[in-house]
């Protein structure tokens, strides 16, 4: 992965561009750099493509860049919530950018009926409570990807 | 306030027994503090509640928790049976006497035995009440060899601070290309840890719960995912208060026990760290 940032304590690092077109694409949004780490091992060895940001300011510009078919957004992060963050990334996005058909997905140790209520109201594909449970996270990750035909249809793919 | 200059003998429960007073007002403890001492025990001031739980979080590190903990003519709810509370409900401090000075007025001995208060006495005692209950509520004289006894030492490792299913399964994700990563993730954890204590700490300290709520949260997180899960739920409670808005002794109390938990879990990760 390769570091870019603004600032030596800028934690933001991306391997989605670079990467082959065919696995799905996910940005992990999360202030925790441990957090980021963990889940970015976690979600590579399952075989996706990961980008790790560890802001929300700025994750629209990745998206246009990157094109993540998934971004994974962590709900309780300094200034803003995850349901706003994904309100406001899709006001920056227009119909026409070639990520606005990105799904979001909220991750979050907040407590259940709580982060249900957050999905409902962002309209987020799904919800996942964090767990250190890492094939319980992926098995969730699958099932919610299966929500949406088109993550669906890549996850059959060959 | 102590009322007549009787000289009595100390008592073979009393020498070498270590206590905690605790005082609003230090001259006032200072007085309580100097009668003890002159009985033969060892004592340690604070003065208020959050002194208080410094000084217990400190003696129950170095295992010198103590034999008697007095509070003294405590001025709020919080100082008095709050911290009792706090202090009786902790596990670590199970069965230590406590004795309580010069309640508040409003405060009956229901509400005292309720916060786990042993013994009592009001606002004008004598030497001789004083020595009466302490000798009433504490135990056998301590031994020279028994716990109260032994010298300062740091905490032992205790395996079960940490949940090792999580830390075999971080091991799993090391790979030619993360080949240290077990140990990368343990330093930044470890070195993170001071500033979500003080982010804690300075919440409580301001009465910000929302901030309270916010670094309880970011930190309990951070603990799940190095398998610190005992931290973790200390995280959770404070958490909890934060969302409650409930700032209060006892949440100081957990604050203590999280920094508990906390060395723990530092001394558990780093024998993780070199393979168990």
């Amino acid at each position: 992965m390769t570091p870019i940032g603004t600032s030596p304590d800028e934690y933001t690092e991306l391997n989605l561009a670079q990467a082959a077109p065919t696995p799905l694409r996910v940005l992990v949004v999360d202030d925790d750099p441990i957090t980021l780490d963990i889940l970015g091992a976690v979600l590579s060895e399952a075989g996706f493509e990961v980008g790790l940001h560890n802001t929300p300011f700025g994750t629209a510009q990745i998206m246009r860049r990157d094109r993540p078919d998934v971004v994974l957004v962590d709900v309780e992060m300094p200034a803003l919530k995850g349901d706003t963050i994904i309100t406001n990334l899709r006001r920056n996005l227009s119909p026409g950018d070639a990520c606005a058909d990105t799904e979001f997905i909220l991750y979050s140790g907040t407590r259940a009926a709580e982060l249900e209520a957050l999905q409902k109201k962002s309209g987020a594909l799904g919800a996942i409570e964090k767990s250190s449970d890492f094939d319980a996270f992926l098995a969730k990750l699958t099932v919610i990807m299966h929500r949406s035909p088109r993550l669906a249809a890549r996850l059959e793919s060959p | 306030m102590m009322t007549s200059p009787e000289i009595l003998a100390p008592s073979a429960k009393m020498i070498g027994l270590r206590a905690l007073v605790v005082s609003d007002n230090p001259i006032c403890g200072a007085v309580v503090a100097e009668q003890l001492g002159g009985w033969g025990m060892a004592v340690v001031e604070a003065e208020g509640s959050a002194e208080a739980l410094v000084q217990l979080e400190q003696l129950a590190c170095e295992d010198r928790t103590p034999g008697l903990i007095v509070l003294n003519a405590p001025t709020s709810h919080e100082d008095g049976l709050g911290l009792a509370t706090a202090i009786s409900t902790d596990a670590r401090y199970a069965g230590t006497p406590l004795m309580m000075l010069a309640p508040r007025a409003e405060v009956t001995s229901l509400d005292m035995e309720s916060a786990g208060i042993g013994g009592w006495l009001p606002d004008e005692f004598t030497e001789a009440q004083l020595r009466e209950v302490v000798l009433r509520i504490v135990g056998p004289p301590p031994s020279r060899t028994g716990p109260r006894e032994r010298s300062a030492r740091p905490l032992q490792y205790d395996p079960e601070a940490l949940d090792h299913t999580v830390i075999a399964q971080l091991r799993g994700l090391e790979s030619p290309s993360r080949p240290n990563f077990l140990r990368s993730l343990v330093d930044r954890y470890i070195h993170s840890t001071d500033g979500h204590m003080s982010e804690m700490r300075d919440a409580v300290t301001m009465g910000d719960a929302e901030r309270l709520r916010l670094s309880a949260h970011s930190f309990k997180g951070s603990s799940l995912n190095l398998g610190a899960h005992r931290l973790a739920a200390v995280c959770a409670e404070l958490e909890e208060r934060g969302r409650e808005r409930k700032l209060n002794i006892s949440t100081e109390g957990l604050l203590a026990k999280a920094a508990y938990e906390l060395e723990h879990a530092k001394i558990a990760l780093r024998v993780a760290q070199d393979g168990d």
